[in-house]
């Protein structure tokens, strides 16, 4: 559900960007990021709107967000005892609304961002179900673990990205690369708040990485998986909790103390190899230590 | 446009320069890829954008507030949908034409509040400045932070049936329309999805960060984060929309009056973690009401000190206050004047010819032509005090008479221009309806910006020259297409 909702927010974004300025988007360089090209073999991007459609509600791609949002509802069909009603119920609306052939006509010839938001705001009300209906438990825990591991996930292969420029082409000064992360991820405002400066990469990495109030950042997901894995310990055996434990404080040193807007392009990049392997290894100590067999 | 059925129909107003169609019925050059690509629009794919555009302004909130209507107090912005698009040579010729402009406008304010050279060489009589109204005797050598009174200026243009462009008025003070500059651009990749990139056309949305630059750079205090923060009447202003979005898109604070204090001639704004200085107002309160103690004591809206503070430098302000001299309409008439006798140049745009109606040989003249002219109050906006002569009744002419005999310095004529006209979806059909251009330009230190096309304003009543939007008016996107 989050890569989705992550998915959906750069879709729009970039589409936005490539509407209202004046540098073409890459649109290639998302598809490789997002799911792979629809076919074109001598590798020319596709409309933006053949693009929308591929990410969007292609079945064939294996990443798109219609296939996502299968896989959830079955998830969490086959685990309706652990959900609300109310949970499975805005899942299930999600994957109608997404099914319907008006989402289709709404990206090939009407407005694509309607489509987009429609798909959005069915993503924020599943996220307001689960908020307000879950009882605080083991289910409650695993699902915020994983959301807020995904989106750190995505927050860091999206700045490896637009930290290579890959995006938008001809961005000499990389400010409609940095635009469109910042609004992809709901920031634009609160950077516009907190750096008077104009956009400056520095900044708005610094923002990214270890703004703790920014709730897409990578400090502010990782602060959010180790609260909700610590209240997880009374439910798991000790030595499972103290290897997440580890594996967590580990990733959140890793950010909390890097001087990410001092950093040049290639220790950027090196930073973010290793968060991402930090990363994956959170992910991989949850399937060894609470999904594994012992 | 032949074949389509919208446009089949559409015809072109007499003597009057049509934006889309030239003589013949050929579409202008610019307009050609939009008229391609909307050449096989059917009525109903045409209805259909046009109530998403109504949804989009609806849901997103993008309203005005009207100060007397039956309908309540937030009215939806009317849109048009068909863009207004202008040739990027065209725009190149306004542009520079306004810098010129501005240029020369805010040299004559750092003038008339200091030397008063362009005074006592002549060029403009004294009696002129002293009887304005908005001439502040309070800002009489007050320096000014970079010499810097237009921060923000929207340049009012209207295109004759010759297709030359004429400065209408100029708005130094606190000009409105720049959101639903912005706005209109949003919704325009809405409905018209793929279209302006394939026009080319030029980007609006920079207009933001190049003004929180310009006011970040007015801050006196050493300090890497000046505080900004936009002054609003509140939100019974009929432009509180534009202050709410502008302050958004920059991240300053918006306040009203109530939420700033001045002690010791500093302003402080008042926040949960108390007082903390404020460095740069952007102020959509007219000067009158600023300051209670310096200006109108019965305002609410200002802050008691401002004044002070301002002029102790402690505070910049955007736009500085007294600019309503440089933008009155008496004063109108001496812009070419000022651009040669300031600047050197000759100027670039056209200015429509004013009558004085001090003098009695002019005020006899507009008298015995009053069909043809247009009448103004110097010190009104928004279209309101206008006569215009050959839609006014006679009663209203003769009113307007005795009032211009009573008290002649408050009023200006102008001939009436035949504004040019542009295709505009109105009730299902393509109909011509009369447009200005008002083009935004930020005056900071590094020079002057000015955002590609700026607000169309549409007079969307039939036979109308009235383009406000307090009298009915609505606007369009404005493109200025670039290079393909």
């Amino acid at each position: 559900m989050e890569r989705s909702t992550c998915l959906l927010r750069v879709a729009r974004t970039h589409y936005i960007a490539s509407q209202d300025d004046m540098l073409p988007l890459n649109w290639k360089a998302i598809l490789d990021a997002y799911g792979s090209s629809p076919g074109k073999e001598n590798g020319t991007p596709d409309s933006p709107q053949d693009v929308l459609g591929y990410l969007l509600l292609e079945r064939q791609n294996d990443a798109s967000v219609i296939n996502n949002i299968m896989r959830a509802r079955e998830n969490a069909r086959a685990v309706q005892d652990h959900i609300t009603k109310e949970m499975w119920q805005a899942l299930n609306d999600y994957h109608h609304l997404i099914r319907d052939p008006s989402m289709g006509e709404h990206l090939t010839g009407g407005d694509p961002v309607s489509a987009m938001d429609m798909l959005i705001r069915q993503s924020m009300l599943y996220y307001g179900m689960a908020d307000t209906t879950m009882a605080r438990g083991e289910a409650s825990y695993f699902l915020n673990c994983g959301r807020f591991l995904e989106r750190a996930l995505q927050c860091v292969l999206l700045l490896e990205r637009k930290a290579s420029g890959a995006f938008v082409q001809g961005d000499d000064t990389g400010v409609t690369e940095w635009r469109t992360f910042l609004y992809s991820m709901s920031g634009y405002e609160l950077y516009q708040k907190t750096y008077r400066e104009g956009i400056r990469s520095a900044s708005v990495l610094q923002m990214a990485v270890v703004n703790a109030q920014f709730p897409h950042s990578l400090l502010y997901c990782l602060q959010q998986v180790h609260r909700n894995c610590e209240r997880l310990q009374p439910e798991t055996e000790e030595r499972s909790y103290q290897e997440m434990d580890f594996l967590i404080g580990n990733a959140v040193h890793l950010v909390r103390y890097s001087r990410i807007h001092q950093a040049g392009r290639e220790e950027v990049a090196s930073f973010l190899e290793r968060a991402r392997t930090e990363l994956g290894a959170i992910a991989g100590g949850f399937d060894e230590h609470y999904f594994g067999l012992h | 446009m032949k074949g389509n059925p919208l446009f089949d129909r559409y015809a072109p107003l007499h003597a009057v320069w049509d934006e889309m169609f030239s003589g013949g019925g050929r579409v202008r050059e610019h307009y050609d890829r939009f008229a391609a690509a909307i050449q096989d629009l059917s009525p109903e794919e045409m209805f259909r954008k046009d109530e998403l555009a109504k949804k989009l302004f609806m849901t997103q909130g993008i309203t005005f507030t009207v100060y007397s209507s039956g309908e309540g107090i937030e009215k939806i912005f009317p849109f048009d949908i068909i863009p207004r698009i202008m040739a990027d040579a065209e725009w190149k010729f306004i542009e520079s034409g306004i810098k010129q402009r501005l240029r020369a406008l805010n040299t004559f304010l750092k003038d008339i509040y200091n030397q008063q050279f362009i005074v006592n060489d002549g060029i403009i009589p004294a009696s002129l400045i002293y009887s304005c109204p908005n001439y502040l005797r309070e800002m009489v050598n007050v320096p000014v932070p970079f010499d810097i009174y237009t921060h923000i200026a929207g340049i009012d243009l209207i295109r004759d049936s010759d297709g030359s462009f004429y400065v209408l008025e100029d708005n130094l003070r606190t000009p409105s329309g720049v959101s639903y500059m912005l706005e209109n651009r949003s919704i325009t990749y809405r409905i018209f999805p793929d279209l302006l990139p394939r026009n080319n056309v030029r980007p609006v949305r920079g207009y933001t960060d190049v003004l929180l630059r310009n006011l970040l750079w007015l801050a006196n205090r050493q300090s890497s984060k000046p505080t900004v923060v936009l002054l609003t009447p509140g939100i019974y202003n009929s432009a509180f929309f534009e202050h709410s979005t502008l302050a958004r898109l920059m991240g300053v604070e918006l306040v009203e009056g109530r939420d700033l204090v001045v002690d010791n001639h500093i302003v402080y704004m008042k926040t949960t973690k108390g007082l903390k200085q404020v460095d740069v107002i952007y102020r959509r309160v007219d000067d009158e009401f600023l300051d209670p103690l310096v200006f109108r004591p019965d305002s609410m809206l200002g802050v008691p000190g401002m004044y002070s503070a301002y002029r102790k430098g402690n505070v910049a302000i955007v736009n500085a206050m007294g600019n309503g001299i440089a933008d009155d309409k008496a004063v109108y008439p001496y812009v070419p004047k000022m651009i040669r006798y300031y600047l050197n140049e000759d100027p670039i745009l056209k200015t429509v010819p004013t009558y004085h109606l001090e003098d009695p040989e002019s005020r006899q003249y507009v008298f015995d032509n009053i069909e043809r002219m247009v009448v103004k109050r110097t010190n009104e906006s928004g279209g309101y005090g206008m006569v215009i002569g050959n839609a006014a009744t006679e009663a209203e002419l003769e009113g307007v008479k005795d009032e211009i005999c009573a008290t002649p310095r408050q009023f200006i004529a102008q001939p009436t221009i035949s504004l040019s006209a542009a295709p505009c979806y109105v009730d299902g059909e393509v109909r011509p309806r009369r447009v200005d251009l008002r083009p935004f330009a930020l005056y900071g230190p590094d020079g002057v910006d000015i955002v590609p096309g700026g607000l169309t304003r549409v007079a969307l009543r039939e036979g109308s020259l009235v383009v406000n939007s307090s009298q009915g008016g609505g606007s369009k996107d404005t493109w200025v297409v670039g290079q393909p």
